[in-house]
């Protein structure tokens, strides 16, 4: 329902230009999770973002297309865009402090969706309440301030607000990172039980998280997808060298090998590497992944960037 | 530093420092004396009165020039006095802490939240009118800020390490604040010098337009306007415009000066 | 907790600091050198008992505790003793009789200042980085350079004398004033629905609160400004935006968030405001306490001065006990 064709999104800073997400082609089909995964600067906010058309400045989409349900919404005006944020895409934030403006009542941010999408005022409010009880908001803190909330309360509020109006895709970027361990199985729980009725991007460095939730899994590295694949074939085998790094960097409970690291940084994506973005770090690169970048090899029904794989 | 900063700086600079030649060559520059009939009075800016003359007919420019003296008298002896009071103050106040600190900083709150015009005024009436009454009027207005800003700096100072290791060998007091800690002070005292001369030039000419500091035949620029007062509606701007203008002028040269300093300190966002 | 009980508790609190305020202006007018009385009465010589006959009727040679709380206990019951100069005349009832004047015209400069900051301060958050806003904040941190009584004169000059378009001093146009209850000529000429005299009065305010208002308006530029760029940029923007609410509606809830610190500043720099009303009132010969105490001083009647003083002191006790209470208004976190 969702088809992201060479994507491209860049901040212009005043110390230069960030790639931050560099000709990236995405599907998300209807009702499946996917989630993004990769390192911090690996794009993979920034694409949630530029998915809705809100990349905070100084950066911009400069390239590609998104087509929603089949409409193409790079080509909408600002006032069609609005109408779509919030009803037809969601997104619920890393850091529900920060998320919820601390002047108002919960009810009435959750509410104010629904009125601004057209909602009539007092079905909107009823609705707000149904709602906040839904995700499991106790009864006397409904129409509290947010600092009067925990913080996993706090990221139910948001998860309310987000799915008021029923969107078709709900974007969740890193939901838990800002919570303590045992409200982020809650948390997950709950946007479990709420993807029956939405397709879902998770976005998440925790590759863990994303084997335990998550239908297909999409690795990004250094702006671009490294490799997509659904669920049981990345646990099963991972392709991409990148992958695989990922995976080994997991402790593992029963096994009495030290977890490994991937040896290097990140790069600095004003100036990321030519041909592969990976080749400095990995362990198989070869002379061809230097010089160009792979293209998205189909493999066994997945897809990979390396030229491992490729021809 | 940032260039803005440095051009506030320097424009800062240049402004105070032709202010303060004139009033050190002022028998050189001043055409007339200040109590010297030089033109028929309310006379317009023309070719021998500049800035025209008063209702005394005495020239406004030459006025301008001697006034010079003594609003920089005035400015300069009460930063001083403020910051000798002040600094030495919140350097021990800052580093004892403890019973001396709580009593001090109260009173120094006390007077750092009253109005600091009506406590100047109230205070200058009580020591009787002339400008070095008011130099010290202006000073006591002012030593809070410099305890309060040193102090602060002091407490966040005083738990650096080297403190604790010069305090274990054993260092004298007076050597531990003026070697030791001074000097991470400093920086902050510049600014707030400059800060409280642009305040200290603003009360000196409210005192002065109240009457409150020199007295006739003396020429101070808040008196001028205080003078010129009584004849805008004869239409002689010029006795008001040009010694307004003065102090504003001296003013914003302090407020430049302490704006291009501080840039240095700060990031703008 | 509650408003009503936030207000509750932070008035109380108002009583130690204005004791405290008291006994500071107390003290620091009497450990200073100068005899008052002399002061006044000139350096004519006196013979010594009728200087101490004097002094005894003012109640001025008694211990300086004793002093303390007469006077204290006087203030209770709202009496400031009399005037040095003016035989007899109860300063208490000269006070209340100008207090109307200032707060007049403190709130409408108080008015103007905000006003003008907000805007200026929204116009450069919403230009951020453009020559404006640069323009905007060097403005914002030099206005309060400009000698208010020379700024006064010049609008006086400019709009009084030259395009006599505006008074150039006083309150209202003599014998026009309404004799109403309140002392507060705006209201009382609304009150007795003489239009005419509510115009009138507005006249002669104007100039004397825009030249207080711009002097001030400085500091709220910056304020606005800095905390509206705070508001937009930070997390609960972008998450309206993610939901689809409207540009301005962010825009406004961002002016909120800036409100706070903007109020708050409002009460730190009353003290600020007080200074610059005297100046104000003298240069537009405006019946107020600024007048009042600038005549005081001049004829150096040292009980009213002292009067004037401790009601200054009594006044940014109050005016900070309100910004606290406005403040909780707007920001839940404090009074929950």
């Amino acid at each position: 329902m969702l088809k992201i064709e060479d994507l491209s999104v860049r901040y212009f800073t005043k110390k230069g230009v960030v790639y931050a997400v560099d000709n990236v082609s995405l599907e998300v089909r209807k009702g499946e999770a996917l989630a993004l995964v990769g390192e911090s600067g690996s794009g993979k906010s920034t694409l949630g973002f530029a998915i809705m058309r809100i990349v905070p400045p100084p950066g911009r989409i400069v390239g590609g297309r998104i087509i929603l349900e089949g409409r193409d919404i790079m080509g909408l005006r600002e006032e069609e865009m609005r109408e779509i944020r919030g009803s037809k895409v969601s997104m619920v934030f890393q850091d529900p402090f920060t998320t919820l403006d601390p002047l108002r009542r919960v009810n009435d941010i959750v509410a104010e969706v629904m009125i601004e999408h057209g909602v009539d005022e007092r079905e909107a409010r009823e609705r707000a309440i149904h709602l906040l009880r839904r995700v499991g908001i106790p009864e006397k803190l409904i129409d509290a301030y947010p600092h009067q909330l925990s913080g996993g309360q706090k990221q139910r509020v948001a998860i309310a607000a987000a799915i008021a109006m029923n969107p078709s895709l709900l974007i969740a970027d890193e939901p838990t990172t800002a919570l303590d361990v045992i409200v982020q199985r809650q948390i997950m729980d709950l946007l479990d039980e709420i993807r029956k009725e939405m397709s879902m991007i998770l976005i998440t460095h925790d590759i863990a998280l994303a084997l335990e939730r998550a239908d297909r899994i999409c690795v990004m590295y250094a702006g671009k997808v490294m490799e997509v694949a659904d669920k049981g074939m990345i646990m099963k085998e991972a392709l991409h060298p990148y992958t695989k790094g990922l995976l080994s960097s997991l402790p593992r409970l029963l096994s009495r090998e030290w977890p490994s690291s991937i040896p290097g940084t990140p790069p600095d994506l004003r100036e990321p590497p030519k041909g592969c973005r990976f080749h400095p770090r990995c362990s198989k690169a070869m002379d061809i992944c230097r010089e160009q970048t792979p293209d998205l090899f189909s493999v066994d029904g997945r897809l990979v960037s390396c030229w491992l794989y490729g021809r | 530093m940032s260039i803005r900063g440095n051009l506030f700086l320097i424009s800062g600079i240049v402004i105070v420092a032709s202010i303060l030649i004139i009033s050190i060559l002022a028998d050189y520059i001043a055409p007339f004396s200040y109590d010297e009939v030089a033109g028929p009075p309310l006379s317009p800016p023309n070719g021998v009165n500049l800035m025209g003359t008063d209702n005394l007919g005495y020239d406004v420019w030459s006025r301008i020039v001697y006034g010079s003296r003594s609003v920089l008298f005035v400015v300069f002896t009460s930063i001083i006095l403020s910051a000798a009071i002040g600094i030495p103050l919140g350097l021990l106040s800052g580093y004892i802490s403890g019973k001396l600190d709580k009593a001090l900083s109260f009173i120094m709150d006390s007077i750092y939240a009253f109005p600091s015009l009506v406590l100047a005024i109230a205070l200058a009436v009580v020591l009787g009118p002339s400008p070095v009454n008011a130099a010290i009027a202006i000073a006591i207005v002012y030593v809070p800020t410099y305890f309060r800003m040193v102090r602060g700096q002091v407490l966040s100072v005083k738990t650096e390490p080297f403190i604790e290791v010069n305090r274990a060998l054993g260092l004298p007091l007076a050597r531990m604040l003026f070697r030791h800690i001074m000097p991470h002070v400093a920086p902050t005292i510049m600014v707030v010098f400059s800060l409280s001369s642009t305040d200290a030039v603003l009360t000196e000419a409210a005192l002065s337009f109240l009457g409150l500091s020199v007295q006739p035949p003396t020429p101070d620029w808040g008196y001028e306007l205080y003078k010129g007062k009584g004849f805008l509606l004869s239409g002689a701007w010029w006795m008001v415009f040009f010694p307004g203008l003065m102090i504003t002028l001296l003013a914003m040269g302090f407020a430049l000066i302490s704006e291009g300093l501080s840039k240095g300190e700060r990031e703008v966002i | 907790m509650g408003l009503a009980r936030y207000i509750g508790v932070r008035t109380l609190l108002i009583i130690p600091t204005i004791m405290i305020l008291y006994t500071l202006v107390f003290f620091i007018l009497r450990i200073l050198p100068g005899n008052p009385v002399l002061a006044v009465l000139g350096t004519k010589n006196i013979p010594e008992e009728q200087l101490r006959a004097i002094m005894e009727r003012l109640g001025l040679n008694k211990p300086i505790h004793v002093q303390y709380f007469e006077y204290l206990a006087n203030l209770l019951r709202g009496d400031m003793g009399v005037s040095l100069v003016i035989q007899g005349r109860p300063i208490a009832r000269d006070i209340i009789e100008r207090l109307p004047a200032t707060i007049e015209l403190s709130i409408s400069s108080i008015i103007v200042s905000l006003v003008l900051g907000v805007s200026f301060g929204y116009i450069a958050a919403r230009r951020r980085g453009k020559i404006i806003d640069s323009s905007i904040r060097v403005l914002g941190s030099f206005l309060y350079t400009i000698f208010i009584p020379w700024f006064g004169m010049l609008l006086q000059i400019i709009f009084g004398i030259w395009l006599r378009l505006l008074p150039i001093g006083g309150r209202i146009t003599p014998g026009i004033a309404p004799s109403g209850p309140t002392g507060f000529v705006l209201l009382d000429s609304l009150i007795q629905g003489d239009l005419y005299a509510f115009l009138d009065s507005l006249k002669y305010l104007i100039l004397p609160s825009i030249t207080l208002g711009i002097m001030l308006s400085g500091p709220y530029m910056r304020l606005a400004r800095n905390n509206m760029i705070k508001a937009l940029d930070s997390g609960f923007s972008l998450a309206y935006r993610a939901r689809g609410i409207k540009e301005d509606k962010i825009v406004r809830y961002s002016l909120k968030h800036a409100m706070i610190p903007v109020v708050t500043y409002t009460g730190l720099q009353f003290a600020l405001l007080l200074g610059g009303a005297v100046l104000t009132e003298t240069t537009f010969s405006w019946p107020g306490i600024g007048t009042y105490l600038v005549e005081k001083v001049f004829y150096r009647d040292y009980p009213a001065i002292q009067a004037v003083v401790i009601v200054f002191a009594f006044f940014v006790g109050v005016i900070s006990l309100i910004v606290d209470i406005i403040y909780a208004y707007i920001d839940p976190r404090i009074r929950y």
